[in-house]
């Protein structure tokens, strides 16, 4: 079941950044939501699936981009994984608290794909770091939305179960 | 899974990516690996999905914006056409005349080859991996096939899976090809920049450029055939001891691409084609 949410978040994540970037050119500049699906897979603790979720989410990525095969594979695998390790150490409930991870991720993310980058291209093909801090606070941004929706979605559906029992006590 | 297992898959994955990256670097574009085809052969259904969602969306858009702006754009084109029209009756008899001349003096014509329309899936042009994503219908597409606009040059095919492919466009920083200054018939290299523009490289300083300049394929580079636009000389600086510096504005305009043409056709001339197997029989 849990696979299923994740393959359905990962389209989802795929049309979104198919819309985005039919809807405003600099999208992908701007916005990584492979990452954020990414980082909030790994912030429920586990690392194994942390690193699986960064897999895949970063060769959805890659088949999207130009840049050799497994790039952005490598890199979130490595994110995921450092992340869900770093959950098991801290405790991030906080809305405010995923947007910080998100954004820090994003950061070490591009500075990754910076020196690979460096490393393996000879075109002078780099990550444009003039976005980064907007490429930071959006996904940090999205993963806030998400962590406040989904709280207020479990809320709304509590309440609706306690209705549901007190009307079956009375 | 127990933590001390996780880090010893986490190593695995990370030095199979690692070798995956490299192997593909080593080998240059062209020889994308079987799991990048795969990984392409997943996503690009999805995107394919998407981009008829995104064209519902645009078309009840286009619906609701009216019948007025419809006939104001009915009226342009039709001007637009007849302009055309006059426009082609100047060249009514020069194809005939230039082929007669041609045979005359026993020069052989390049073949001009079938343009295949596509679908464009994607399209990251502000990233710093650029790409374009094409499907193609049931058109046989291959890797290196250039792949055109109504303007010109818009890149080539580097990754082929299916009916669907990655297009490495021409601002992308890996990209060149050879070139030649229309006006001068000077030829150089027009090379993708780093922030998406176009460069044309290796034009000695003693060469007369100006801006404004068109520059089109020479045709050279064994991918794609002479004439295709490529872009205009927006400004020329002297580089350094040798070649200029020169910017180009592409020809075609990114931001308004949703459909693209593939080239069908040898970027050589049969007789040079024959080389290769002449030379190593």
């Amino acid at each position: 079941m849990r696979i299923l949410r994740f393959l359905a978040a990962l389209v989802a994540v795929i049309c979104l950044q198919l819309f985005g970037s039919w809807l405003y050119p600099s999208f992908p500049r701007a916005f990584d939501l492979f990452l954020v699906l990414t980082v909030l897979c790994a912030l429920r603790g586990n690392s194994a699936i942390g690193l699986l979720a960064g897999m895949a989410a970063g060769l959805s990525a890659d088949a999207l981009s130009a840049g050799p095969y497994g790039l952005f594979g490598f890199t979130n695998t490595l994110i995921g994984y450092t992340t869900a390790r770093v959950s098991q150490r801290l405790v991030i409930q906080r809305a405010s608290q995923y947007f910080l991870v998100t954004a820090a991720a994003i950061v070490v993310q591009q500075l990754l794909l910076t020196a690979l980058a460096s490393l393996l291209f000879d075109h002078g093909r780099l990550p444009d770091l003039a976005w980064l801090p907007i490429k930071a606070i959006t996904g940090g941004f999205i993963a806030f939305l998400t962590i406040v929706l989904r709280a207020t979605l479990y809320r709304g559906r509590e309440r609706r179960r306690r209705g549901r029992l007190e009307r079956l006590r009375l | 899974m127990t933590e001390r297992q996780t880090g010893w898959l986490l190593v695995v994955v990370l030095v199979g990516q690692l070798i995956l990256v490299a192997s593909q670097v080593t080998a240059g574009d062209s020889s994308k690996s079987q799991l990048a085809a795969f990984g392409l052969r997943l996503t690009a259904p999805i995107a394919r999905a998407a981009h008829g969602g995104i064209g519902s969306v645009s078309s009840m858009r286009n619906h609701f914006h009216g019948r007025r702006g419809l006939l104001r754009e009915n009226e342009r084109l039709r001007q637009e056409v007849e302009g055309l029209r006059l426009e082609l009756t100047h060249f009514y008899g020069l194809d005939e005349e230039a082929e007669r001349l041609a045979q005359a003096i026993g020069f052989s014509r390049q073949e001009r080859g079938d343009l295949r329309m596509a679908e464009v899936l994607y399209l990251d042009r502000s990233s710093w991996l650029r790409n374009m994503l094409i499907y193609a219908g049931r058109t046989d597409i291959e890797i290196n096939q250039p792949v055109l606009a109504a303007d010109g040059l818009v890149g080539r095919i580097v990754l082929v899976k299916g009916s669907y492919a990655h297009v490495q466009l021409l601002i992308d920083a890996a990209a060149s090809v050879s070139a030649m200054v229309e006006r001068t018939r000077r030829q150089a290299l027009v090379q993708g920049t780093n922030s998406g523009g176009l460069e044309l490289i290796y034009l000695p300083l003693q060469a007369d450029i100006q801006v404004g300049d068109l520059v089109a394929t020479a045709g050279i580079d064994g991918v794609f055939p002479r004439g295709i636009p490529i872009g205009t000389v927006t400004s020329v600086e002297p580089g350094d001891e040798l070649f200029h510096r020169i910017q180009l504005e592409p020809a075609v305009d990114l931001n308004r691409l949703d459909r693209v043409y593939t080239l069908d056709r040898p970027a050589l001339p049969p007789p040079l084609e024959e080389l290769p197997r002449l030379a190593n029989p």
